[in-house]
């Protein structure tokens, strides 16, 4: 809405690096996030078997659905 | 223009790699507001106008929790601020009028987002609508599952989704990384959000982090 016109120099830099502040962030949240505490849980397995897998290359798909098992299967224990 | 494959293909196709988490996550909206009381047209209605998982989720936990809708409305809103410096960062690529802008902001959500960015910082358009679109019809296609089909989909947290989640914001965030700056940026947002967390409302950690972007000021 703000746009239309190309940003200048200095701001497209900021710009920029919106992506990486605000996708870490979103790790961040999504990992440790809980409701107004940090909540240390099975996410984290789950996190850290997404590492290996994007370690490995492995596409983004097998990527989440890693994470997603590691995780599920950490809560069913 | 010869045939060079759709930009919109593109993006869609690239959007299909979380299609099923996205259904998933907007079917478990769907369940939650059943559970908090909220009728499956507002569901929907909210889903279709919202698009914002974690905002939504805000709203009816807050609602179930006996908050208000004050309460709710603010949590919601809170969240889809995250979504302003997104939405400036992108204005450059959604092109037409004001209501062609603000049907197309509409797609402009995390992952299609990150979808979109290309090395050099710019955002393809194709690949933007193309990703948003897919994602948008999988939310709302979930949410209604979720509202009107009950428990057959099970239960989002015991199929480990935050978990997918956190994952698949940390492979976009690896695949954004180009240069030092970055990842100076990376680092310092994502302390800025846990430093938070404790502190501040949902959504606040995370638009108090896009602050790190700043690194980024270059004096021409």
């Amino acid at each position: 809405m703000l746009g239309g016109r190309s940003l200048p120099a200095a701001l497209a830099g900021v710009v920029q690096m919106l992506a990486p502040a605000l996708l870490a962030a979103l790790v961040v949240t999504q990992v440790v996030g809980g409701d107004r505490r940090l909540v240390f849980d099975e996410r984290l397995l789950g996190l850290a078997a997404a590492i290996v897998a994007i370690r490995l290359r492995a596409p983004l798909l097998a990527v989440v659905v890693v994470a997603a098992a590691v995780t599920a299967a950490a809560r069913a224990l | 223009m010869t045939g060079s494959p759709s930009p919109y293909r593109a993006g869609a196709r690239r959007a299909l790699t979380i299609a099923r988490a996205v259904f998933v996550f907007g079917a478990s909206f769907g369940l939650v507001a059943q559970a908090a009381g909220v009728g499956a047209a507002a569901s929907l209605v909210m889903s279709a106008t919202t698009f914002a998982g974690s905002a939504q989720f805000a709203a009816a936990s807050v609602l179930s929790a006996a908050g208000g809708v004050g309460a709710a409305a603010t949590a919601a809103i809170l969240l889809n601020v995250r979504y302003l410096p997104i939405g400036i960062s992108v204005a450059s690529v959604i092109r037409g009028g004001t209501l062609r802008r603000l049907l197309e902001a509409q797609l402009v959500v995390d992952e299609s987002w990150a979808f979109s960015r290309r090395r050099d910082g710019s955002f393809d358009r194709g690949i933007l609508i193309g990703a948003g679109l897919v994602l948008y019809v999988c939310w709302i296609g979930g949410t209604a599952a979720g509202a009107f089909g009950g428990k057959a989909l099970g239960n989002p947290h015991s199929l480990g989704l935050d978990g997918a989640f956190a994952a698949l914001f940390l492979a976009l965030l690896v695949s954004q990384i180009h240069s030092r700056r970055a990842l100076v940026a990376a680092l310092l947002g994502g302390t800025i959000a846990f430093v938070l967390i404790p502190f501040a409302s949902p959504g606040v950690p995370i638009v108090a982090a896009t602050a790190a972007c700043f690194v980024g000021w270059r004096k021409s």
